[in-house]
């Protein structure tokens, strides 16, 4: 398996959020590809954002900085990062450094709704 | 959402080995770039399963040596134009003779595991200090720090010397005892 790769489903008609599905590992050798792509997408004024991180195998503190990067951003246009699925090693060290408390995580496609405030 | 399932058999921990009785000293040497941070989280990961620590213990030596690993080849040749921080145009070869390697040495013990992650930089002492605290890092905006965090606070101890040129951060993990586990 590569060690990244990002997948951005194209927009839907009647969908208020972009979804984007990440696969392999977030560390410093791959954040800065992740970031660019992201930002690129938010250049095109999309308010909200689903990643799927269900095939996120690993994150480091870099790549939690740029989804820090991506939070921020958005809520300040008053949207939302909504994080899915997230495995059980990527969730644990969310748990233990306390952002569970600070990203929107799901854990279905049903409670979309409620985490975008739609 | 729930995840404090029992992890499936795959993730589980190995059954414990066959006590080592003595040190055991295992040395890796790497160059400076970000794409060998995932074979060395690979080869730390292995150490620490076989040694006996739970798979929660395994994940958080991981991502510490991954992150004091990323702190040596962001920062420790940076001032010889060697940095994936820096911009194309700044970037440079090591100069001949200069040492500019990331160094892992891990003992394995019977009742710990001890990793030194060493470069013959120009001394991490310059670095920009970690946050304390997750507060700290929000107030940051998330500008960095958390590396450093996760260091201090996965690792049972962790110390930093700075041996003439260079930085040796050592450190150490503790199996539980039978008591504890």
């Amino acid at each position: 398996m590569k060690s990244y790769d990002l997948l951005i489903h194209p927009a839907e008609d009647g969908t208020p959020f972009r979804r984007v599905d990440v696969i392999g590992t977030l560390d410093s050798h791959t954040v800065q590809g992740f970031e660019q792509s992201l930002h690129s997408l938010l250049d095109d004024g999309i308010p909200r954002l689903l990643l799927n991180i269900e095939q996120l195998t690993y994150i480091s503190s870099a790549g939690i900085s740029a989804l820090m990067g991506l939070t921020h951003r958005l809520r300040q246009t008053n949207g939302e990062l909504v994080l899915l699925k997230p495995t059980e090693k990527v969730y644990r060290v969310f748990r233990t450094l306390g952002f569970t408390n600070i990203f929107k995580i799901v854990d279905s496609d049903t409670e979309l709704t409620a985490a975008f405030n739609l | 959402m729930s995840h404090d399932r029992t992890p499936p058999p795959d993730q589980q921990p190995a059954a414990p080995r066959e006590p080592l009785g003595e040190t055991v000293e295992i040395e890796v040497k790497a160059p400076v770039e970000t794409r060998v941070l995932s074979l060395i989280r690979t080869l730390v990961s292995a150490m620490a399963t076989d040694l006996g620590f739970s798979v929660e213990e395994v994940e958080r030596i991981e991502l510490a040596v991954d992150e004091a690993a990323t702190n040596v080849v962001r920062h420790a040749y940076k001032h010889i134009g060697v940095s994936p921080d820096l911009p194309p145009h700044e970037r440079h070869e090591p100069p001949p003779g200069q040492d500019c390697t990331l160094h892992i040495r891990a003992e394995l013990q019977p009742h710990c595991m001890r990793i030194c992650v060493i470069d013959k930089g120009i001394g991490l002492q310059n670095m920009p200090p970690g946050v304390n605290s997750i507060d700290e890092y929000l107030e940051r905006r998330g500008n960095g720090g958390l590396g450093n965090f996760i260091i201090r606070n996965f690792m049972d101890e962790v110390r930093y010397d700075y041996p003439g040129q260079g930085t040796v951060l050592t450190m150490t993990k503790y199996l539980p005892t039978p008591q504890e586990a």
